[in-house]
């Protein structure tokens, strides 16, 4: 449905909306209708919404932003790699976190600096665990908030308290090429780049890709509470297959808290690439975190830092379209390349 | 190859592991959790991985 919107949307918002003219004022007013929609989606105010083209800049933004020289950045192990990069430039602490992906709150004391910012991963993209930072929000009472639901999208809901959130279109089934960033406390954050005038983002975005996330967004809260517990239904079905047909398999995150279509298995004495290699010439495409599949050879920091076999990684995501019959025959095909690797 | 020479061993003796690969330490433990064995480093390069479970098949 986005797709065909997106047509439409680029045949009606071509023209931009900073120009005047009729075409214009047309396009200024689905501009403003876009973002209407997307900001009671999202239940932000319309005047805290900017847009990027880049998405992989959110992190950047979001906690940039807010960062002043004598904060130290607060972040988890299983943070993206974007904000391990901000994090390694300056004062920082990584909280480490246990099998289950979730930071071991109780156990950090100090945590309360005099100026901190604190990376709040609301999911975590490569698990879907989903993080419980409750207790952890007590121990940092003056830390300014940086939200990412690049992998929450509307899933989960905003914290009480927040200053900035970042989300990516991909999540509610928007185009690529779209982020969302929300300033909840304008005073607190500054453009992190170097700028002239007060524009706080680049207002390069496409129109018509703004479009269709406000069109997918609404298409996807309209099912969005019994499309999500049938994938997670699909997702307990597949986990239950893998684990009872499959031996030496381990799970990254329980389905419980997590976000309910990705999947993450990891099987011992299998090697990632095969397994990739296999499944594809039976017509599957999956990813991986395991070394041997990444771009820079080195394992999936996530899985890593969870204590969670990194060797052997697959990653299924599914979809309410899928079916318990492609389930079944992913399963089997799963199998039946980790026993014939095995077997070497 | 953890798996066939630890067949070689029994309970409560150890292997010495010798790797330069930076995902050895973490899958190292996540075996060691998976087996019901245990794991040691004693550098960056150097592991040592000691048979607890009697019953353990090693791989396929």
């Amino acid at each position: 449905m986005a797709q065909k919107a997106l047509q439409s949307a680029f045949d009606q918002g071509w023209a931009d909306p900073r120009k005047l003219g009729h075409q214009s004022s047309k396009a200024r007013i689905l501009k403003a209708g876009a973002i209407e929609s997307l900001a009671a989606g999202l239940h932000i105010a319309p005047d805290k919404l900017e847009f990027i083209g880049e998405p992989r800049l959110g992190n950047f933004y979001s906690i940039s932003g807010l960062l002043r020289e004598a904060d130290v950045l607060i972040h988890s192990a299983i943070d993206r790699s974007e904000v391990l990069a901000i994090a390694r430039s300056r004062a920082s602490l990584e909280l480490p976190v246990n099998l289950d992906g979730r930071i071991d709150a109780p156990a950090l004391k100090n945590l309360n600096f005099e100026h901190s910012v604190f990376a709040l991963q609301i999911a975590n993209g490569e698990t879907g665990v989903i993080a419980q930072y409750e207790n952890l929000m007590d121990l940092i009472p003056t830390a300014r908030i940086a939200c990412d639901f690049s992998a929450a999208g509307i899933y989960v809901a905003l914290p009480t308290r927040w200053d900035t959130a970042f989300f990516d279109a991909k999540s509610w089934a928007g185009p690529e090429g779209v982020g969302v960033i929300a300033i909840n406390n304008a005073d607190a954050w500054k453009n992190p780049l170097p700028h002239i005038g007060p524009q706080r983002v680049p207002q390069s975005l496409s129109l018509p890709l703004l479009l269709a996330t406000a069109i997918a967004l609404e298409a996807s809260q309209s099912d969005a509470l019994t499309d999500q517990e049938h994938v997670r239904e699909l997702s307990m079905f597949l986990r239950q297959e893998i684990s009872s047909t499959i031996a030496d398999c381990d799970i990254a995150g329980q389905l419980d808290d997590s976000l309910p279509h990705i999947n993450s298995f990891s099987f011992l004495y299998v090697e990632g690439e095969e397994l990739l290699r296999r499944l594809d010439a039976s017509g599957i495409a999956v990813d991986s975190g395991s070394a041997c599949s990444a771009d820079d050879l080195a394992p999936s920091h996530v899985l890593a830092a969870m204590g969670v076999l990194t060797h052997g990684n697959v990653r299924i995501t599914l979809h309410p379209s899928t079916t318990k019959e492609e389930i079944i025959a992913l399963v089997d095909a799963i199998r039946r390349a980790v026993v014939e690797i095995r077997a070497r | 190859m953890i798996a066939q020479q630890i067949q070689k061993i029994e309970n409560g003796q150890s292997l010495i592991l010798l790797s330069d690969d930076p995902a050895t330490w973490p899958d190292l433990q996540a075996w060691a959790r998976m087996t019901g064995n245990s794991v040691g480093k004693e550098s960056e390069t150097k592991f040592n991985v000691m048979r607890q479970n009697q019953s353990y098949l090693g791989g396929h």
